[in-house]
């Protein structure tokens, strides 16, 4: 069967192509901008009309563009160990006269963090304020162990966001449209339903898309879900895909190995990762990091349940015994021959726990897993000799598993 | 230096050299009290006293890291890879629970690894603080966090009564540590001591602890000594207190440490106020605390509290010690060595790693910093 394009991907492209187009032009024109982590409920700022941009976007597309070891050596050289995040070193890399594929980004008026991502994001975001000498806020959005959010946590998150709510009273001189925020809560529910609906498409067996192709239609639900447009993508990618799953299609032609990957990709390396896989017709079928976009939250109790669904996000922020149970969902799901687990050495809250997750997967699933040392930007720190010998060796074990009779020890 | 002096001394390095056979005769004395582990840099002791318990300081040791490598990587600090290395080879099975401060992502994944693996063992309970200290909003999460975490800890049996004498308790504990710094100041002893000093506070029960720097502290001692050591600031070591011997390193070296972050999570909070509500009390305590890597607060900043330190010493450097792959502290360095060199302040970076393996080179480079700092 012939390749068949996503038009959704094309939509994707435009669109995220117009929103820094138009946060460029806008801020020059006086349009506030906020710069954001990826796990803060960014909804409460595009009800005020304030664009929001995020670093991590930026760096992740600075790893795919190869400019991570450049501009990790720049952040070096101003003083920022190597045993910081990669993302990090790219951004100040930035700052400090690196070259952006996007151009850089406008200055933000506003910093946003939400911990739930990881420590390390306050330190980053501490270090932009000082550095753009601009306003700073945050969401302490506490670890959950028992799998379960706590009350007082639950509470905790609502005052913080009511807190950001005043500081952003204080930068736009308005008073705050609540109304405005429902609607962009039930826009931004709309998209995450669309966003899971073919995510769950994806693990159809043969699978109709590749993580690839979905990983580079992440923009809209990562920067503008909360907008019609976000929803126009995922409802044209939705309705391709159920046609795709209509004729039998398969996205990688031959399918002879469902393989799931767990944490960020290896940016730098994504092309070369899915193409030596696929030599041997084992598919990228799903990743649990596109999961951490699919939540819930409901327009009637906005703050409340964006504060659980921010601080929830599937393999973050939560302990390892609730990761290993919602992975080994997901691997039934997408009828997985196989897990592969990025143990990568610059974002520590997807990365340890990982030992515990490899046993308990061929343990409990009997389903082999492969961890591979690495690092989400900097390809400096990952061996691509030896991330090809043991995927090489991870595929054999697998072709003797499901083909040669042979069973996981 | 006086007796009783020596007899502190002696008492903490022995304690310390095996803080598990100290839980086995405390608990002796003490049937049907629970000794509970804890990790750096802070968690509410008060809870634990409240109860009767003993709060037991986990820091590891030097003994070689093996099991711990199937149960995390290599890119979590030494602390927290050795101390999971004792706990997974049963050297911890003496204490009744495990209280983890979740305050870095490796806290975090590392306590939720053992609860996984060790809760057949022990109890492994979270004080999950808050990373701001700043607004209303952390005070008030901390107040029912406080109060969920001593119930998972001594169960529904310990009322509010219990608590204004284990406040006062641990109060005086800290009153110790600082008294004993302040006499230390006055009496220059080994920073090798001052560490096993400390290093002890928490281990020992608080009330053996003061009488003993107590002693110290009322027998009028002989004037000090003329002191040729150079004075110097350390920091970056709040979330450590490393093996003593490795800090012998800087006595070695000519340096006089006359102050220092070691293990600044209790040290560096001040006094909870006895009545009224005792968790708010402790919250309250716990949000004025001061500055470190792995808080984000609004009241103090880091640099200027190492600053004053060092003004109010007259110390002529400043020696950054900071634990490989700690982010927090990476994160910091960067940004208090531009103030330090703004202000002409000598400095020198070193990677911290716990082992007694690793102190040839650091007192080479102490020494070689200890010269610069002669020659100026």
């Amino acid at each position: 069967m012939s390749r068949m394009p996503l038009q959704a991907t094309a939509l994707t492209q435009k669109l995220m192509k117009e929103y820094y187009a138009s946060c460029r032009e806008s801020h020059a024109r006086g349009r506030k901008v906020a710069w954001s982590t990826v796990m803060m409920p960014t909804e409460i700022l595009l009800a005020a009309d304030i664009d929001v941009l995020f670093p991590e976007n930026q760096s992740a597309t600075c790893g795919a563009k190869g400019l991570g070891p450049e501009l990790s050596e720049l952040a070096e050289a101003a003083g920022l160990s190597q045993e910081t995040c990669s993302y990090v070193r790219c951004d100040l890399g930035i700052r400090k006269g690196g070259q952006s594929p996007w151009g850089g980004l406008p200055d933000p008026d506003i910093v946003f963090c939400a911990t739930s991502s990881c420590t390390t994001v306050t330190k980053w975001y501490q270090d932009l304020r000082r550095f753009f000498s601009c306003e700073f806020a945050m969401v302490d959005m506490p670890f959950n162990f028992s799998g379960e959010i706590t009350e007082h946590a639950e509470n905790y998150i609502v005052e913080q966001l009511q807190g950001c709510i005043r500081q952003i009273e204080a930068l736009t001189g308005k008073p705050y449209d609540y109304e405005r925020l429902e609607e962009v809560v039930g826009l931004a529910q709309t998209a995450h339903e669309y966003w899971r609906k073919c995510l769950e498409l994806g693990a159809t067996n043969p699978s109709p898309i590749t993580t690839t192709d979905i990983l580079v239609n992440m923009g809209p639900i990562v920067c503008l879900r909360g907008t019609q447009a976000a929803i126009d993508v995922y409802e044209t990618l939705y309705e391709e895909l159920l046609e795709r799953v209509r004729i039998g299609y398969v996205a990688a032609g031959q399918e002879r190995f469902r393989l799931v990957w767990d944490n960020i990709p290896f940016w730098f390396a994504l092309g070369s990762t899915v193409r030596r896989l696929s030599a041997h017709g084992a598919v990228l079928v799903g990743a649990t990091y596109l999961y951490h976009w699919v939540r819930d939250v409901d327009p009637k109790d906005p703050l409340r349940t964006m504060g659980r669904a921010y601080s929830t996000a599937i393999t973050m922020n939560q302990s390892i015994a609730h990761k290993i149970t919602k992975i080994g969902n997901m691997l039934e799901l997408y009828q997985a021959d196989g897990l592969i687990i990025h143990s990568n050495r610059s974002c520590k809250p997807d990365s340890l726990g990982s030992l515990d997750l490899k046993r308990a997967i061929e343990d409990r699933l009997n389903i082999p897993v492969l961890m591979v040392d690495g690092d989400h930007t900097d390809s400096r720190a990952v061996s691509d000799a030896v991330v090809q010998t043991r995927m090489e060796a991870f595929i054999e074990s697998l072709e003797q598993r499901k083909y040669g009779g042979l069973q996981l020890a | 230096m006086n007796d009783a002096y020596k007899e502190l001394l002696a008492t903490c390095k022995s304690v310390i050299s095996n803080p598990m056979a100290y839980v086995a005769e405390w608990k002796s004395r003490n049937p049907g009290k629970k000794a509970v582990g804890f990790l750096p840099t802070y968690v509410p002791l008060e809870p634990i006293y409240a109860a009767g318990g003993l709060p037991v300081g986990l820091w590891g040791s030097d003994i070689p890291v093996a099991v711990a490598d199937a149960y995390i990587q290599q890119f979590t600090c030494s602390l927290v890879r050795s101390v999971t290395e004792e706990a997974f080879t049963g050297m911890y099975d003496g204490l009744d629970a495990v209280l983890f401060p979740p305050i870095c992502d490796s806290l975090k994944l590392v306590g939720s690894s053992w609860d996984l693996n060790l809760s057949g063992k022990f109890l492994v309970e979270f004080a999950n603080l808050p990373e701001r200290l700043d607004g209303a909003a952390a005070g008030t999460y901390l107040e029912a966090e406080l109060r969920r975490v001593s119930k998972r800890i001594n169960g529904e049996s310990i009322e509010d009564r219990h608590f204004p004498q284990a406040i006062a308790l641990v109060n005086r504990l800290r009153e110790s540590m600082a008294g004993f710094c302040t006499w230390r100041s006055a009496h220059p002893v080994p920073f090798a001591d001052v560490a096993a000093i400390l290093k002890a506070a928490t281990v020992l029960h608080a009330d053996e602890y003061r009488t003993l720097v107590d002693k110290v502290l009322s027998v009028a001692s002989a004037p000090a000594e003329p002191v040729h050591a150079i004075p110097i600031v350390v920091t970056g070591l709040s979330c450590q207190l490393p093996h003593p011997e490795m800090m012998r390193c800087f006595d070695e070296a000519g340096l006089s440490v006359v102050a220092d972050d070691l293990f600044l999570g209790l040290r560096g909070t001040p006094a909870v106020e006895e009545n009224g509500n005792p968790y708010a009390n402790i919250a309250k305590s716990y949000c004025k605390s001061a500055p470190m890597a792995i808080r984000h607060t609004e009241h103090a900043k880091r640099h200027e509290q190492i600053l004053e330190q060092i003004e109010r010493n007259r110390a002529k450097g400043i020696v950054f010690m900071v634990p490989k792959f700690c982010e927090p502290e990476w994160f910091d360095l960067r940004y208090l060595q531009e103030e330090i060199r703004q202000r002409r302040i000598p400095n020198i970076v070193l990677d911290f790693e716990e082992g007694l393996g690793a102190t040839g080179s650091l007192q080479t480079r102490l020494s070689a910093f200890a010269e610069t700092l002669s020659l100026r």
